[in-house]
């Protein structure tokens, strides 16, 4: 018998390397990565700084984060990056993090009976 | 069945972790002890595979004895607004892994004795199925071993992948110690092998979308189906317990399925002595106190958490624990075997929906608890 366990053993190497598994509650980026803003510096979809920086003008721009970056919902203000870019290849955003946080979700209703549930092996 | 004491591979620690099982010691202890085996005959083997499935069979039974009976329902301290939906879930049967362990008693020469059936969050998984197979083919190649739950999980995910949504949701919740983490880690890979495609999520990052009336992930991504490692009985519970039932009636997949919180709550154990007195699998159980020897069980209650035995009026153990509101059960005492000093298995017999797949055995004082040992088994003769 073998066992294909790499989603396993990418859990147990987070847990071993940070203490306790934290899953993001937001996208992070893996690689230097551009996200586009409007002229208030909140996130907008890619396309809008594709199809106005051919054209020029909308006040829309490009906004370079570092690798490790937390990526701001649509519609969040960006922080912790630059409107200049530095030296290295920048990607874009993965498709999924091009998200609205709507304002009409609520959370936290889940969870509140068991900080930790099965780490007592019943 | 025999307990026999081996020596530990030299790294094992690594040896375990590179598999996954990071909690594999607690207290400067090992959790995972592979400084014994258990070694069962083929003939103890079919023994337990056989009273496995017959108990399983008088599950199916009880359940549907409780689903006809909100007078039942009610003394598993179920809330009533979830009997409907209980109801339709035992009827409609959804797609399920309708995985489960039976905890057994089994001394190697009577017939095994049902202690209690963890149905809808158990764990001692990844363990079973994988750290102990990998053990034996490292330590005894030659030697069986009754562990078939990996290809029971992967095949079980591929029969029902054409009936689940394109994405299941797979929840736990954040624990230091990586069990819950990781246990779910390992559920996606049999998930992944059987052809359905998962995304991990915490129980307390699940979101309602008013406008939508939908659950939603941490990106508000929809919820189409989830399989959580969290009790029903909590979530039954708590503040979204009104939108969960809103959720199960739009026909959104919750795994294990809600009746589980039948066939998982000690209330089942009077249940099934009732509907089968004298069962040799089954031990005396009641709502009231017995005159025998016997231990209390909270109807609700996990790794052993306030379940005391009672002899000849005294108590004689006790685990501490936040259980109890709903109410007791007694089981009469079942006299565990003592194989080596302070040491009594505890059978864990798995099952996939309905078809016994493995074996896993805990080692513990007189009640399991959260201080169990996981002790490998081999299967020789």
């Amino acid at each position: 018998m073998t066992f294909d366990l790499r989603i396993t053993i990418g859990v147990a190497a987070a847990v071993l390397a940070s203490g306790c598994q934290r899953q993001p509650e937001r996208w992070t980026a893996d690689r230097d990565t551009a996200i586009c803003t409007d002229r208030s510096g909140r996130r907008v979809s890619d396309d809008q700084c594709s199809q106005h920086n051919r054209h020029g003008g909308g006040g829309f721009g490009w906004y370079y984060l570092a690798r490790n970056a937390t990526l701001p919902f649509l519609g969040e203000r960006a922080r912790g990056g630059s409107y200049q870019p530095g030296a290295g290849r920048y990607v874009r955003a993965p498709v999924a993090s091009a998200v609205t946080r709507t304002g009409a979700v609520s959370r936290g209703g889940f969870g509140g009976s068991g900080r930790f549930f099965g780490s007592g092996h019943a | 069945m025999i307990r026999r004491t081996i020596t530990p591979r030299p790294d094992w620690q690594a040896l375990v972790e590179a598999e996954g099982l990071v909690w594999h010691s607690a207290d400067g202890r090992p959790y995972w002890d592979e400084s014994a085996c258990y070694v069962f005959t083929a003939d103890q083997v079919a023994e337990i595979e056989t009273a496995s499935a017959e108990l399983y069979r008088l599950f199916l039974a009880a359940g549907q004895a409780v689903v006809d009976s909100d007078d039942l329902l009610d003394r598993f301290a179920i809330p009533r607004p979830f009997h409907a939906a209980i109801r339709a879930a035992w009827e409609a049967e959804p797609p399920a892994l309708n995985i489960g362990r039976f905890d057994l008693g089994y001394d190697g020469r009577t017939p095994p004795k049902l202690f209690e059936f963890n149905c809808d969050t158990p764990t001692a998984l990844l363990e079973a199925a994988v750290v102990q197979w990998t053990w034996k083919e490292a330590v005894f190649p030659h030697a069986g071993q009754c562990n078939g739950l990996h290809e029971a999980l992967v095949a079980k995910w591929a029969d029902i992948a054409p009936y689940l949504p394109a994405t299941v949701h797979v929840a736990h919740v954040e624990d230091d110690a990586g069990e819950d983490s990781v246990t779910t880690a390992y559920l996606r890979d049999t998930a992944r092998a059987g052809g359905v495609e998962t995304v991990p999520l915490l129980i307390d990052a699940i979101g309602w979308d008013h406008d939508r009336r939908c659950f939603v992930d941490a990106d508000d991504r929809r919820i189409a189906a989830c399989w959580k490692l969290y009790p029903w009985e909590w979530l039954a519970q708590e503040a979204f317990a009104p939108m969960l039932l809103d959720s199960l009636s739009q026909g959104i997949l919750w795994m294990e399925p809600v009746w589980k919180m039948i066939w998982s709550n000690k209330a089942i154990l009077p249940v099934l002595w009732e509907l089968f007195p004298g069962h040799p699998n089954l031990l005396p159980a009641s709502f009231t106190i017995p005159a025998g020897d016997a231990v209390a069980k909270p109807l609700l209650s996990r790794e052993g958490a306030n379940v005391s035995i009672r002899r000849g009026g005294t108590i004689l153990a006790e685990r501490e624990g936040e259980y109890g509101d709903e109410g007791y059960v007694y089981q009469s005492l079942y006299p565990l075997p003592e194989p080596a000093a302070g040491c009594f298995p505890v059978l864990g017999s798995w099952m996939v929906d309905g078809a016994p797949a493995g074996i896993g055995i805990r080692e513990d004082g007189l009640i399991t608890g959260n201080s169990a040992r996981f002790v490998p088994h081999i299967i020789e003769g």
